[in-house]
């Protein structure tokens, strides 16, 4: 298969980050449904971050970054994140009733705990591939998460007043996906960018 | 570099069309035959819809939504067969009419499979009787190709026009659903007969099913039947007097009502004919209603013999309005004869119905020993447009259902 150099492309990874991720979420809904923090465990984990890791993975591949631990990072992630106090935070909405403000400010620490979470699993996948992740893309992936689940949680709330009805959040967490792809894909493509084989086949 | 991004995105669409196969083609091909389900104590059904909902477009939709069903130990399904113009199943009856064998988007969205018969199979895999419910009946939408290519089919209202039906005639639901801004096949007219009849009679004889449902639809507005065709018929059976000019005259409803319910007759004796034992179910709404509005005099066709089992819908929230609705005489005479469930609204976008609510409606119909209770429709019972998680519906059902049922 021939690659894209990496360097060569300013936002096709990017454009093509955010696509997958969010294809990856809407596949994931024909796994398993969307809900609130104790209806989703270990098996949602696993399905949901190895469905969006793999997408993903496709994304590495065609830039010529060989990482085939990316889908099993993502796929353990969510999954340890189900089982633990973290939950699978990507594919619940808080409970109903919360908050608008409060909504944001749990937005914020669980988008902070479960980026940085995530970015660890990512940063260790990528350590031996061809290309490498600095540290920091932890906190980038922390400070990414931070604002798409605020956002999509707020989004989602809004909704959900105004409906009654439960698809609004499942609404706020496409926006968080799409944001979370979005800013990945920008700030992942530049940080691969400086290690990245300038071509590969 | 197009080329190096074609070449990208055809591998997703790979991968994507791969996965989704997984939920699209499987059902159909791997489902071993399974014989058909008995015919429950108490009905626990579902209607499985293709206006606001997804279920039956969704890659693994229908599984899904069938495995959670079972699951929650319910065992009756209605899935769409006829709405808008079109049936959810290739028809070749509508095809010869129409062109199209179902709905384009449906063909468009599952190429080659046949998704009712994928439905029937996964639905007695899994203990679920199958009951396609054509929901529309005689409706049918201004645009279709129906009217289009059978303008001759309409029934008129007296100015000559095939109004659309004015006044809170219909209810919410299909408000809707949009189902009030709809013309009506002449329910009169020797040819719309013949149509629907052989439309039924296909799906009983093509496909393994327990039966056929047909809903409020299966009637007419009382605003019309002044169409040459009716009138003459009218004629020929009152000593060449035309039709009252009032809609709501009296014998003049009786007579309407009286020719649908003779159609009613023929197409319960047509489907028996092909299989005697295939479950004839109507959903109309209460008697007096369906009577009075859609010339639907259900209590003469259960009175016939020519209904097996009867869901009265009644969407009511306020619980006393439900009770009055029970206690009328005809669901108690029907109940003599025949199983009679209640059909409860789950909700619609408009007015999302609580878990409270419906656990408080549900208690009420099993308080008056009814034959159990239908729900309208998946999504809102289940799915997404509910006011609660999908997790949280299912819990309630995981009380309500135990596995006896």
């Amino acid at each position: 298969m021939v690659s894209i150099p990496l360097k060569s492309s300013r936002f096709g990874f990017a454009v093509g980050w955010a696509m997958v991720t969010v294809i990856g979420f809407a596949i994931s809904w024909a796994m398993f449904a969307v809900g609130e923090r104790s209806d989703l465990g270990l098996w949602q984990g696993l399905l949901g971050g190895g469905t969006v890791g793999l997408l993903q993975s496709l994304v590495l591949m065609r830039y010529g970054i060989r990482s085939p631990g990316w889908v099993l990072a993502t796929a353990l992630a969510w999954g340890l994140a189900g089982v633990s106090a973290m939950g699978v935070v990507g594919w619940f909405a808080p409970v109903a009733g919360t908050s608008l403000l409060t909504r944001v400010l749990y937005g914020a620490w669980e988008g902070l705990r479960i980026g940085a979470w995530l970015g660890f699993w990512q940063w260790l996948s990528l350590r031996s591939a061809n290309a490498k992740l600095p540290t920091s893309w932890m906190f980038w992936s922390a400070g990414i998460w931070m604002i798409g689940l605020m956002a999509g949680w707020f989004i989602g709330g809004e909704l959900r007043l105004l409906t009654n009805l439960f698809v609004s959040e499942v609404v706020g967490l496409v926006v968080a996906w799409m944001i979370v792809g979005a800013i990945a894909g920008l700030i992942l493509g530049r940080l691969l960018r400086i290690t990245a084989p300038s071509s590969a086949d | 570099m197009m080329f190096h991004h074609w070449h990208w995105l055809k591998q997703l669409l790979i991968w994507v069309g791969l996965v989704s196969l997984m939920g699209w083609g499987v059902p159909s091909l791997a489902q071993a035959e399974s014989p058909a389900p008995a015919n429950p104590t108490e009905i626990r059904g579902v209607w499985l819809t293709n206006v606001g909902s997804g279920v039956l477009f969704a890659p693994w939709g229908v599984r899904r939504a069938l495995d959670t069903l079972a699951a929650l130990h319910f065992n009756t399904l209605y899935p769409v067969a006829w709405n808008g113009g079109h049936t959810f199943y290739p028809s070749a009856t509508v095809k010869r009419l129409t062109g199209h064998s179902q709905a384009p988007i449906f063909s468009a969205l599952h190429p080659g499979t046949d998704m009712l018969r994928a439905l029937v199979s996964m639905g007695h895999h899994r203990q679920l009787r199958v009951l396609p419910w054509f929901e529309y009946g005689f409706m049918v939408p201004p645009g279709s190709e129906l009217v289009r290519v059978h303008p001759d089919w309409l029934s008129l209202d007296r100015e000559g026009s095939p109004g659309r039906i004015s006044g809170k005639v219909q209810s919410e639901a299909a408000a809707e659903a949009g189902t009030e801004q709809n013309f009506w096949l002449n329910p009169f007219h020797p040819e719309v007969q013949n149509f629907i009849l052989q439309m039924v009679v296909e799906v009983v004889t093509d496909y393994d099913v327990d039966g056929i449902q047909l809903d409020d639809h299966f009637g007419l507005p009382i605003a019309l039947g002044y169409d040459p065709i009716t009138v003459q018929q009218y004629q020929d059976a009152h000593q060449g007097q035309s039709p009252p000019t009032d809609p709501a005259n009296p014998e003049w409803v009786r007579w309407r009502a009286d020719q649908i319910s003779l159609f009613m007759g023929k197409l319960a004796g047509a489907v028996k004919a092909v299989k005697p034992n295939c479950v004839i179910s109507i959903s109309p709404n209460p008697q007096d209603f369906a009577y009075s509005r859609y010339l639907q005099d259900w209590q003469t066709w259960v009175a016939q013999g020519w209904v097996d089992e009867l869901v009265v819908q009644v969407y009511r929230q306020d619980i006393d309005q439900l009770q009055v609705e029970l206690d009328r005489p005809a669901i108690q005479a029907a109940r003599q004869r025949i199983p009679v469930a209640i059909g409860l609204l789950s909700g619609i976008v408009s007015k999302p119905v609580t878990i409270a609510q419906l656990e408080a409606q549900v208690d009420v119909v099993r308080q008056n020993g009814l034959n159990g209770i239908a729900f309208f429709y998946w999504e809102s019972l289940l799915g997404y447009l509910a006011p609660e998680s999908p997790y949280q519906r299912r819990r309630l059902f995981q009380t309500l259902y135990p596995p006896s049922g």
